[in-house]
């Protein structure tokens, strides 16, 4: 495909930008930058194994949550440096998705979503009654020396995490989850061992918002059950993945970098009234573009601009 | 791969392909525009021709009940200072005025941190003054010791805040530890209390608190039988409700906030028992909390750490700041207004003693200065705890907050035991 | 103590009428379109905060409020269909497809919904003061409040029912949700009846929300926590089951309020989905699902 050359060489470019203005900008510019960066991890990795394979999960904030415990519990108690804690913490995330998934992954549709809902409600009630003894609530954690490093780190999680969906959308994985999504008993009359599959990238899937966790501890220094267990980010990696293309490498991309654009200019200055808007534009956009944005453009750019006769 | 996404279906989207277009490119460029723009705007560098006092604190979320009155709390002060022209510092020989910048942290602690690191190293606030509660607030204290700046805190009470070692966290709310002083003074004067439940939501002050009477019941040789934790938001404590039932406690002691405190009176209620003395917390010097209650509020116990009746102690401005509140907001101030509010006048009075905006000198003079403010005399020690502290017990009597504990201060004679529910 | 394991056997059922009314409407939206409304709690929100100023504003009874809330909302989510789901189910090409863009299209009107609360009533939590009164069965002590919101759910589900079984338009119903094509094929106007059910679903979620806002204290967020607590309820039971919803919710709410009283409330919310993992491990589509 011609086209994607050129949306290649345009993520390059932006990614150049990117490193080039992070040092230089205010600090509002940089977290507004590490921000969109956390969004879109969160998009992308949730793309990977929900968008492609059409299970749609609901819980995907509690792998944020356990990377950040972890990474939190490694730096505060065992006094282990934060990038090391940080890769354990996203680790150990990965290692809870391939448990559970063996339990987990045996359900379908609306019940694989309900489903991973609760188990995020689970971890967050462990986390909320594991301080109770000492009487505190949250971790404090050494502070990241500067925010330009949290950007730098961040853009390489996300860098990392769609290049993993480029290049497993192209392996056995990723034709795989296709099919499953697809019609998952065919998938399975074919011979495609589905189970293994679905747990390979619900494993892998998990491993980012596991690191974004950690990183997420060291930059925001601190770290409670409601912030880091928040079905927000679930909903919102879910949104904004749709919104850009569910089960494309750049759709997450794409539809996290407007939403978080139009979120930044919105929020400050209308509080509730841009959630208002924002809640009615993201409707009424999906309304005409139930593929969201990456469909709607491959629809321009195929239909409308070429001149093949259909 | 993408073919499987895409299969094309003659105008699917019931559009025309030029509305299409126009609508594509009409978002591209907005979206362009409004980035750049908005990255243009640098935010003013204040010049110093005004003192820029900067919060985060909740204005939305599951604590805007008490703390946006907190935050009304610096309002009006901020407005009745610049009323009088500002405050005079000595540096510059003349009054500045005062900017308040308030963001919302929507209740949520991490948010807050990156606020206040936003209102300190791009705002450029002068000063920085605490959000609420005890949890935000311990997020928030490493930004302030990160960039030096003074912060005193007007609703963080959780002992555990001020343990850490922290220098320029200075405490207004009177400490978790210091809540079993009245409570557990006024118990002892009744001998038939024997057996006491102790409850709490799960938050830091809560849970310091509730330890904190436990501790301190125990010592005083009362029989704790029963004792639990529930979670914030919960909807139905009735089972735990009517486990202290069956157990009959004289005493029930709940360190509550705002939204569980009138669940867990009304669902007493309904559950059937009424205790003798029923203690809760935040949100019981609140107007909204009568309102809420209604007549199932009679007799029900809680913490004053402000009331109009400190003007009989002599505290200045005491009448001033109920009225003033009252005229502006049509409400009448509680302890969390207050504290906002004693927390700037400290400022001011911190400034005007230093003579400057330096943060490290502020905080010398907080250290050594004695201040007389709506709460009372304020003095803090090394840790930055007041020494003051004190917390008074109230409770509400014909839809009217009185103090009731200790008798030298009391505005009425306590009910005991408590008054049936009243229907 | 037994008269305590009954009062809190009664809470649970109390909790588990209004999960009921919430889920069965869920249920039905599902059972018959295959879209998840995920702004479903949002809706009963907006008829508890109804409930709410129709009593404050014009003193109206909450009973009453009730039959005007089912007034207005079968016509709102018959709107609601017709504005942004129809349009879906007809254009998309594949049921993922469907799925992925409802899921949106729900989020983006819970987000609106919420919003507009919070905009138009501030984030503080209102509650209302009605059918204060204490009843005594017996030595059981029950609110009335609770005890009409028992009342009123099981005649709202009983209604419910025999609605399905006994007219034309329930027993279309049924037949959709069991099999859409011969439906079809039997010449049932499947796009009326998704109308139709689209409100029905909504009002019963209204008529949820009147019962909550007897009970609780009502605030803007509400709407996506009682969503989730439909969902879970609709799953355990089984999705598209009708006596799937109305068991699960019982078992829900008993289980959650014993689940409280005996093993301790900081669990609570944790207990129900033990209980919903439990049971979908044994039984991957829910108590009383078809196999999906």
């Amino acid at each position: 495909m011609k086209s994607s050359i050129y949306s290649w060489i345009l993520a390059l470019g932006c990614i150049v930008l990117l490193v080039a203005i992070i040092p230089f900008s205010s600090g509002y510019i940089q977290t507004f930058i590490f921000n969109t960066l956390m969004f879109l991890i969160f998009a992308a990795s949730w793309n990977i194994f929900s968008g492609y394979s059409g299970y749609v999960s609901l819980g995907h904030v509690t792998f944020f949550g356990v990377g950040a415990y972890v990474a939190a519990f490694l730096i505060t108690k065992a006094g282990l440096a934060p990038p090391i804690s940080i890769i354990i913490g996203g680790l150990a995330a990965s290692a809870l998705a391939a448990s559970i998934g063996g339990v987990v992954l045996r359900l379908r549709g609306a019940y694989f979503s309900i489903a991973t809902f609760g188990l995020n409600e689970v971890f967050k009630t462990i986390a909320v009654n594991m301080q109770k003894a000492e009487g505190t609530l949250g971790i404090v954690v050494p502070p990241i020396p500067s925010r330009a490093l949290s950007c730098y780190i961040a853009l390489i999680i996300a860098l990392i995490t769609v290049l993993t969906t480029f290049f497993m959308e192209r392996s056995r994985i990723g034709y795989a989850l296709i099919s499953i999504r697809a019609d998952e008993k065919v998938a399975e009359g074919l011979g495609i061992n589905t189970f293994k599959y679905k747990l390979i990238a619900y494993a892998i899937g998990s491993f980012f918002p596991g690191l974004l966790g950690g990183l997420f501890a060291w930059h925001a220094a601190y770290i409670d059950p409601h912030s880091v267990f928040t079905p927000f980010y679930s909903f919102y990696s879910m949104i904004f993945s749709i919104f850009g293309g569910v089960g494309t490498v750049l759709g997450p991309v794409i539809g996290t970098t407007i939403l978080s654009i139009f979120q930044e200019l919105l929020w400050a200055r209308l509080s509730y009234l841009y959630l208002l808007i924002y809640g009615a534009a993201v409707a009424v956009i999906i309304l005409y573009m139930p593929k969201g944005l990456l469909g709607a453009v491959k629809y321009v750019s195929s239909t409308l601009l070429s001149k093949k006769v259909r | 791969m993408s073919e499987l996404l895409l299969k094309k279906k003659e105008n699917r989207y019931g559009i025309t392909k030029s509305l299409l277009i126009v609508v594509v490119l009409v978002a591209i460029i907005v979206v362009v525009a409004g980035a750049v723009a908005f990255i243009m705007l640098t935010p003013q560098r204040p010049a110093k021709t005004e003192i820029v006092i900067g919060a985060a604190i909740s204005l939305s979320g599951a604590n805007v009940e008490t703390a946006s009155h907190q935050a009304n709390a610096y309002r009006l002060f901020v407005k009745q200072v610049n009323e009088q022209g500002g405050i005079y510092v000595a540096e510059y020989g003349k009054k500045l005025p005062v900017r308040l910048v308030l963001y919302d942290d929507q209740s949520d602690a991490s948010r807050s941190v990156s606020l206040f690191e936003k209102l300190i190293t791009d705002d450029k606030v002068d000063f920085i003054v605490g959000p609420y509660s005890s949890t935000i607030t311990f997020a928030v204290a490493p930004i302030a010791e990160k960039y030096k700046m003074v912060m005193l805190t007007p609703t963080a009470g959780s002992d555990k805040i001020y343990q850490q070692g922290w220098r320029y966290v200075f405490e207004l709310w009177p400490l978790a530890s210091s809540n079993p002083k009245s409570v557990v003074s006024f118990m002892k004067t009744r001998p038939d209390i024997k057996k006491v439940a102790v409850v709490n939501v799960a938050e830091l002050l809560a849970r310091s608190t509730a330890a904190a009477m436990k501790d301190a019941l125990q010592k005083e040789g009362f029989e704790i039988v029963f004792e639990e934790e529930y979670p914030k938001g919960i909807t139905d404590l009735r089972p735990m409700l009517s486990r202290i039932k069956t157990l009959n406690p004289d005493a029930v002691i709940a360190a509550t906030f705002f939204e569980d405190n009138v669940l867990l009176v009304r669902q007493l209620r309904e559950v059937g028992f009424n205790p003798k003395f029923l203690w809760t917390m935040v949100g019981f010097d609140q107007p909204e909390y009568i309102e809420a209650l209604g007549k199932t509020a009679e007799g029900v116990c809680g913490w004053i750490v402000w009331h109009i009746k400190f003007e009989d102690l002599g505290y200045p401005g005491v009448r001033e700041f109920y009225e003033a509140y009252m005229k502006e907001y049509g409400k009448r101030p509680f302890a969390e207004a207050a504290t906002g509010y004693t927390a700037l006048q400290i400022l001011k009075q911190a400034i005007e003693k230093a003579g400057t905006l330096d943060n490290e000198k502020i905080r010398q003079v907080l250290l050594t200065e004695e201040f007389m403010t709506i709460i009372g005399k304020v003095k803090y020690n090394e840790q930055g705890i007041n020494i003051y502290n004190v917390v008074y017990m109230g409770q509400i009597q014909n839809g009217k907050l009185e103090i009731v504990w200790p008798p030298e201060l009391a505005t009425a004679k306590i009910w005991y035991p408590k008054p049936e529910w009243a229907s | 103590m037994l008269l305590d394991i009954i009062q809190v056997l009664l809470f649970g059922l109390t909790i588990g009428a209004i999960y009921a009314l919430v889920a069965v409407g869920l249920n039905l939206i599902f059972g018959v379109m295959n879209v998840l409304n995920v702004a479903h709690g949002d809706i009963a929100m907006l008829g508890a905060y109804l409930t709410y100023w129709f009593l404050v504003l014009f003193n109206v009874n909450p009973l009453i409020s009730l039959l005007l809330i089912i007034a207005i909302f079968i016509p709102l989510g018959a709107a609601i269909y017709i504005l942004l789901i129809r349009k879906i189910i007809h254009i998309s090409s594949s049921v993922e497809e469907i799925i992925f863009s409802s899921l949106i299209i729900f989020f983006g009107l819970s987000i609106f919904i919420e919003s507009s609360a919070l905009l138009a009533w501030k984030a503080d939590f209102r509650s209302i003061i009605y059918f204060e009164g204490m009843i005594n069965l017996g030595g059981i002590l029950l609110s009335e409040k609770t005890f009409i919101a028992l009342l009123v759910a099981l005649i709202g589900v009983f209604s419910f029912e025999v609605f399905l079984t006994r007219t034309y338009i329930g027993k279309a119903i049924r037949a959709i949700s069991q099999n859409r094509v011969a439906a079809i094929l039997m010449g049932i106007p499947v796009d009326r009846i998704n109308t139709l059910s689209f409100g029905i679903g909504i009002s019963l979620a209204g008529v949820g929300g009147v019962l909550l806002a007897l009970i609780y204290p009502i605030y803007p967020a509400l709407g996506v926590t009682w969503t989730m607590r439909g969902l879970t309820v609709c799953i355990l039971g089984g999705l598209g089951s009708f006596t799937g919803a109305l068991t699960g919710a019982f078992v829900m709410g008993i289980v959650e309020s014993f689940g409280s009283y005996f093993i301790g409330t900081a669990w609570r919310d944790v207990i129900s989905y033990l209980m919903l993992l439990l049971v979908l491990v044994l039984k991957p589509s829910g108590m009383f699902g078809k196999g999906v």
